[in-house]
């Protein structure tokens, strides 16, 4: 695994999270964000397993709705207890964020 | 529906995934490779490694992180050696639960050994100066039962990467080290607590009717709890006996 898929892999249900306060999303959609945001494609492979522990978890809920024109999508919307996780361990990821930049500050990385 | 996502239906339904939930997942992946023009194997991987993560087992869960998990466990004669060699082979104890067993995981990429010392210790202080007195030489507290408790330590604290293990062996089946002393402690342990039991029981019925009464059962209750304080006391002081021996040795 490289380095980057190994943060990614720490990080991405926060990431998924997220990218749901501004409303509901679905998988692709959710994933072509990410890509837009720098973190790369993100394979459906590892999309999904955490789409659904979020939902397994009651962090999101989900409903599917037929379309006029192709397949239907599944939408997912944050639940309350999505949203205080969210708070919660996006706190600790950015303490945890600023305690990397300081140490690498410290050995010269700017 | 194409093979890919026939195949998958196929392992949901192994694993369980009610028929309504499993539709919906398929026509979502189906809308998912629609919408970004992709391959279903390149998009979400192998048919069984995706339907093993979108639906882990209890043990897959556990094993999270791509790690195994060993909970297994040792008397306290035989838990250093045993500890050591499962070290050897690359186990990490991670805790150890209510019922003194040894919590253990192993990477499952660059395992490395690890080593292990039990020691005697009286209580949460005690445990808390030696972990401080142990630091210095890389040993960390992995847990404590009764009057142990268990330090580990990356075996490249002193190998370096020679510590790091090519191919560890899979584990034996065997998950409970008895000992022959650990046995016999047991035993005598036991039968003490038969013969006081069985003594007490025998008294009890020999007793007169009338005398049978609250009174004795209340004796026998306090005769109990206060062999039971006893043994508990023998054992914490002898705890707190070889702490201070050790801390002597010490200096």
């Amino acid at each position: 695994m490289d380095r980057r898929a190994s943060w990614l892999k720490g990080v991405l249900d926060l990431l998924v999270l997220a990218s749901l306060t501004g409303g509901e999303s679905y998988g692709y959609a959710i994933a072509r964000r990410l890509d837009e945001s720098g973190f790369g494609r993100i394979r459906g492979g590892t999309l999904y397993p955490v789409l659904n522990r979020l939902e397994e978890a009651g962090l999101v809920t989900a409903e599917y709705r037929a379309a006029d024109k192709g397949p239907g999508r599944r939408y997912y919307v944050l639940t309350d207890e999505g949203r205080a996780v969210l708070g919660e361990q996006g706190a600790a990821w950015m303490e945890f964020d600023a305690s990397v930049r300081s140490v690498l500050a410290d050995g010269g990385i700017r | 529906m194409n093979d890919y996502f026939t195949a998958l239906a196929a392992r949901l339904r192994e694993r369980g995934v009610d028929g309504g939930r499993s539709r919906a997942l398929l026509e979502e992946l189906a809308e998912h490779t629609a919408a970004s023009g992709s391959d279903p194997v390149e998009e979400f991987g192998p048919v069984e490694e995706f339907a093993a993560a979108l639906t882990p087992s209890a043990e897959e869960e556990s094993a999270d992180g791509g790690e195994d998990v060993l909970v297994w466990s040792a008397d306290a004669f035989e838990g250093p050696a045993r500890l050591n060699e499962m070290g050897g082979q690359g186990w990490e104890v991670e805790r150890v639960d209510r019922l003194g067993r040894f919590v253990s995981r192993r990477a499952s990429e660059r395992p490395q050994t690890w080593e292990y010392r039990q020691e005697f210790s009286h209580g949460r202080g005690d445990r808390e100066r030696l972990a401080e007195r142990l630091a210095p030489e890389g040993w960390e507290p992995c847990g404590h039962w009764s009057v142990l408790a268990y330090f580990k330590r990356p075996g490249s604290v002193t190998s370096g990467p020679a510590a790091e293990l090519d191919s560890p062996p899979v584990p034996g089946r065997r998950r409970y080290f008895l000992g022959a002393r650990g046995a016999l402690a047991i035993g005598a342990s036991l039968l003490v607590a038969v013969g006081a039991l069985g003594w007490s029981l025998l008294r009890l019925a020999e007793a007169p009717a009338k005398t049978g009464s609250a009174a004795d059962w209340a004796g026998y209750v306090t005769g109990a709890v206060t062999g039971a304080l006893v043994v508990l006391g023998l054992a914490w002081g002898a705890a707190r006996l070889a702490a201070v021996r050790r801390d002597r040795a010490r200096d």
